[in-house]
């Protein structure tokens, strides 16, 4: 009786160890790290940090984006002010290929209420922001 | 140019009196590049450069998108070079012609007219050929526009122009299948299925400042409500039916003369019992 009752609770414990320390799968990962850049980028619009975003932009969205970041003096504040009430949601993530993932957002400022999918993208090892659309 | 650029999380900054760099990727600094690239080779064909209006944006309810249209008529204030207190830009655009005020048609105007959009963003099909018209009007200053209905409510339901095979509920896919001859070239205001259960005694209501014939579509071998049903009301059984992928609708119809605020109650109002909502259709007489 002792011996299966030994027997049971070191199954259990077996079962545990390996439960706790399993993995994270590829795509697991994938969307932790963009959970984790999309909360740093919300900061920075909140913030205005506009060398900060253009550092996290690449691609179209760059490309669209850059010269109001780079160049225009105003934008950090206008930034800013647009989003100092902003709240966001990430309502789904799809993980397009090992190199990019789709994630959906719900933006929340003042009275409106706004559906976003944000392209981010795999550069050099360090995941970007490629596109912004939004959904109607 | 304009409704998305004021959206996302990096709106376009308007540039309203910004000079030298500080234009740089601005609205106004981005419109004035394409106003010269259009006035200038390999298009020196155009004469004359106009720019609409942007229109406003609309939340998924039919209420204005506040905050958003905030940066809208900012950019407005750009293509007209004067501000909200008509203060002049000290930098103004140049080399264009100002063209429709959509924003003043869709909202600017005292009345909500989102019920001419698809979704947040886009006019639907009669919302862009009400466009067409007024860019006629801007163009030529004949001020004819086509009749519409004002005032709708529920305000996210929609007036549209529809034909066979298009979805004829703002919520469900069913499409129409065979239409009437007489309710050619009407106005249908799409309903929302989900409000089927609606008893309330006035749920619908729209404005109209014409003579009109209205018809009412009805879920066929119901009981109709009595504000309905020809034997308690001034509607008349037109013996029509539409057919859609969701079964048929018998229609009735009643007319109005001059201004009127027209009222219809629910759809499982004062007896009914269709199973599906009702759609209208509006008519000039």
């Amino acid at each position: 009786m002792i011996k299966k009752s030994i027997g049971l609770l070191i199954f259990i414990f077996c079962f545990f160890l390996i439960y706790i320390t399993k993995p994270y799968s590829q795509d697991e990962y994938f969307k932790y790290e963009s959970a984790d850049l999309i909360d740093h980028y919300f900061s920075s619009l909140q913030n205005g940090d506009t060398k900060q975003l253009l550092s996290m932009l690449t691609g179209p969205y760059k490309k669209k984006r850059q010269n109001l970041l780079e160049n225009n003096l105003q934008y950090a504040e206008f930034v800013r002010k647009i989003n100092a009430d902003l709240t966001f949601e990430i309502v789904d993530m799809n993980v397009l290929d090992d190199r990019k993932i789709a994630v959906d957002i719900i933006v929340t400022r003042q009275d409106s209420i706004e559906k976003l999918k944000l392209i981010l993208i795999r550069e050099d090892q360090i995941l970007k922001i490629y596109d912004e659309q939004l959904v109607p | 140019m304009g409704t998305n650029d004021s959206g996302g999380t990096l709106p376009v900054l308007p540039g309203f009196n910004c000079t030298g760099t500080d234009c740089d990727g601005t609205f106004k600094g981005n419109l004035q590049a394409l106003i010269d690239t259009l006035l200038t080779s390999p298009f020196s064909a155009v004469q004359q450069v106009y720019v609409a209006l942007v229109p406003p944006i609309f939340n998924i309810d039919g209420t204005p998108n506040a905050s958003r249209n905030l940066i809208v008529q900012d950019y407005n204030r750009v293509v007209r070079g004067v501000d909200g207190s008509d203060n002049a830009d000290v930098n103004p655009l140049t080399g264009h012609l100002i063209g429709p005020d959509f924003f003043e048609f869709f909202l600017g105007s005292g009345e909500n007219r989102s019920s001419l959009f698809d979704d947040t963003l886009h006019p639907n099909s009669f919302g862009h050929y009400i466009i067409a018209y007024l860019w006629h009007v801007s163009l030529t200053g004949d001020p004819t526009i086509p009749f519409f209905i004002s005032g709708l409510t529920p305000l996210n339901y929609k007036q549209n122009l529809l034909s066979v095979g298009n979805q004829y509920y703002i919520d469900e896919q069913f499409e129409l299948t065979t239409i009437p001859a007489m309710l050619a070239g009407g106005i249908w205001i799409m309903t929302s299925n989900i409000d089927r259960f609606n008893a309330d005694p006035t749920f619908l209501s729209f404005s109209v400042d014409r003579d009109i014939k209205v018809y009412v579509a009805y879920a066929s071998s119901s009981t109709l409500p009595t504000w309905l049903d020809p034997s308690s009301s001034s509607f008349i059984d037109t013996g029509e039916v539409i057919t859609t992928s969701n079964g048929s609708y018998s229609v009735y119809s009643q007319d109005y003369v001059g201004s009127a605020l027209i009222e219809f109650g629910g759809n499982m109002s004062s007896g009914g019992t269709g199973a599906s909502n009702y759609i209208i259709i509006v008519k000039e007489n």
